[in-house]
């Protein structure tokens, strides 16, 4: 559905997009990750037509997006990360205004308005001033505005930025549906943790460059070469580290708040094998965990440059 | 037939302000207190002389004069904003990313300031219908005024929407605006006076002194062109041809609505270019002054 070539992007001396590449099936609810400044805005932008790039090829369901413009803006909808709305407009007269543009008119525009109102939850708004809603609302009626020409290919900046934590759990939702619809979507969001829930893939962009990307879990295993193991025990934590510095595949071991963290390299097989070896040796465990890898590890872990080495 | 969706957008939007209300209000009270001021003067005169034919036509140049004065201040505040105020309100990035043309953008927001410009001209013929009563004006002579201040609004408003487009912030695009909007009316008509009366002061017997090119950029001279052709060689009008051909400046209107008119449409497309994001944009780009050796500065002319 989307494929990225090579994109360059300078502004002034700053390369915003240094041979940026990218590849999005269709039906692909793909997480866009990285700092500020690492090019996901920008990247956004020449995607969605409203900025050139100084190389580089841009292909949106197998149009060339960067000579067939006005093609492209039918195949996409944008939602960039700060947006205003009219004042004066009612909820169901700003969709109708979009949909005038792309020639949606009568009964047709206003039963699509109630539906897209409806698919992100704000039927009960049809008839009030937009500028009353509040942001989580005015956010949600934008991406309904961006459905409005039932696009297949939607750019989100930043959907859920400034939201409270209700109103991001009804953005989720409301983007899941759209997955369940089969819409294709590129996501851009710092809130890792959600975009881990509802993206089928992930891409790590630093500096202007693609680091990785591929599933959620492919990536995981990629980046995470081992797994840390948290370990509670009574009295005996000095046995419990000697003898766990002295086991085969243990890295690191750290004690602290009366807890054992390990880095452990070996299969589910041998991790087993380590718990009995501590219980044979008398070690009186209160607990042995895998510690979980978020989203957020990993966006650490992979933006991090002297770490990035030894992960990729 | 399909509307131009901002056009339709800007005029629901303009209509439910309250902004547009009191613009009317304003504007036709003070046409209206001019109307009567004007009206009053010749009125007064009339128990002691008589009506004085030509006193209708002072009263339909002064309603002329003040709704031109008007409408230069009217218009730049209607059009400067066009679209700097889509940008600041973040409004702009979104209609951009729509299949909309850019062209389609500005024309939409130039129509929109026009109409409204339109419903203040016809909320005014009321008033200029008071030249009736005595006759000299008819109802082509006003109709023909409101035809070219149509034409001046649609110049006005590009120059107003060609600024807003390079302009980043409403306000240094209205004050930009204004000072043009000032420089075509005012002071193009002053440096033409000047010259015409230092050609007249050169060439004393020459009674074919031409009106200089850059005259016809003014709306005032068109304007000025206009009275003169419905009105003849009105006395109060006369103190502009100072020697100059009256020959010309009666069939000058012509040409100003042309020269509006084509210099609405190169500021439109101009426009359009610029606003296109995809467009590398108009860079003005300072020449590079040639560094001149040292040793070359140091040696004798």
């Amino acid at each position: 559905m989307l494929l990225i070539k090579d994109l360059e992007k300078s502004y002034g001396k700053f390369k915003a997009l240094n041979k940026m590449n990218l590849d999005i099936k269709k039906g692909e609810i793909f997480g866009f990750i990285g700092p500020n400044g690492a090019g996901k805005s920008t990247t956004m932008k020449i995607v969605s037509g409203l900025l050139s790039p100084d190389g580089g090829e841009v292909y949106v369901d197998g149009i060339d997006a960067i000579k067939n413009n006005k093609k492209l803006k039918e195949k996409i909808g944008y939602m960039p990360d700060f947006f205003g709305v009219y004042d004066n407009l009612k909820a169901h007269e700003y969709l109708e205004f979009y949909g005038s543009i792309y020639g949606i008119a009568g009964k047709e525009i206003k039963d699509l308005s109630m539906d897209l109102l409806e698919l992100v939850n704000l039927e009960s708004k049809y008839d009030a001033y937009v500028d009353g809603l509040s942001r989580g609302m005015k956010q949600r009626l934008c991406l309904a505005r961006c459905l409005i020409h039932n696009p297949q290919l939607l750019i989100l900046d930043e959907p859920a930025s400034g939201m409270d934590p209700r109103a991001r759990i009804e953005m989720k939702n409301i983007l899941k549906n759209l997955r369940d619809m089969g819409k294709t979507i590129l996501v851009s969001s710092h809130i890792l943790s959600e975009l881990g829930e509802i993206c089928t893939n992930i891409g790590i962009v630093e500096s202007g460059q693609m680091m990785c990307q591929g599933t959620v879990e492919d990536i995981m295993n990629t980046a995470t070469g081992s797994e840390n193991i948290i370990i509670t025990v009574i009295n005996k934590e000095e046995n419990a580290i000697k003898l766990l510095r002295e086991m085969p595949k243990v890295g690191k071991v750290k004690f602290e708040n009366k807890t054992i963290t390990i880095a452990f390299n070996g299969n589910e097989e041998e991790c087993a094998s380590l718990l009995k070896t501590m219980i044979i040796n008398d070690i009186p465990i209160v607990s042995f965990n895998k510690e979980v890898s978020s989203l957020e590890d990993l966006f650490i872990k992979i933006t991090d440059k002297n770490e990035l080495k030894e992960a990729l | 037939m399909k509307i131009n969706p901002v056009l339709k957008n800007e005029t629901k939007l303009a209509v439910r302000s309250i902004k547009f209300t009191l613009t009317i209000f304003f504007y036709v009270v003070l046409l209206s207190a001019g109307a009567l001021f004007i009206f009053n003067n010749n009125i007064k005169e009339a128990y002691f002389n008589g009506v004085n034919l030509e006193s209708i036509v002072f009263f339909y140049i002064g309603m002329a004069v003040i709704q031109a004065i008007l409408l230069m201040f009217i218009v730049p505040s209607l059009t400067s904003t066009a679209i700097c105020a889509e940008r600041e309100k973040q409004t702009l990035e979104v209609l951009l990313s729509t299949k909309m043309s850019t062209l389609s953008i500005i024309s939409g927001k130039l129509m929109a300031s026009i109409s409204r410009v339109i419903i203040l001209i016809i909320c005014t013929m009321p008033i200029y219908s008071i030249t009736f009563l005595i006759g000299g004006v008819n109802l082509v002579n006003i109709l023909e005024l409101s035809l070219f201040f149509i034409v001046t609004t649609i110049f006005v408003g590009s120059i107003g929407v060609f600024i807003s487009t390079f302009i980043k912030t409403s306000k240094v695009a209205t004050a930009v605006a204004y000072g043009v909007t000032l420089f075509i009316y005012v002071v193009i008509m002053i440096l033409s006076v000047i010259l015409i009366a230092y050609n007249a002061s050169q060439n004393p017997n020459n009674q074919d002194l031409a009106v200089p090119f850059f005259t016809y950029l003014s709306p005032t001279f068109g304007f000025v062109s206009l009275l003169v052709n419905q009105l003849g060689d009105v006395s109060i009008l006369r103190f502009y041809g100072m020697g100059a051909n009256m020959a010309k400046i009666e069939n000058g209107y012509i040409i100003s609505i042309v020269i509006q008119l084509i210099s609405s449409v190169i500021l439109v497309l101009v426009a359009a270019y610029k606003l296109n994001p995809l467009n590398r944009g108009i860079k003005f780009r300072r020449r590079n002054k040639k560094k001149i050796k040292p040793e070359l500065k140091k040696m004798p002319v």
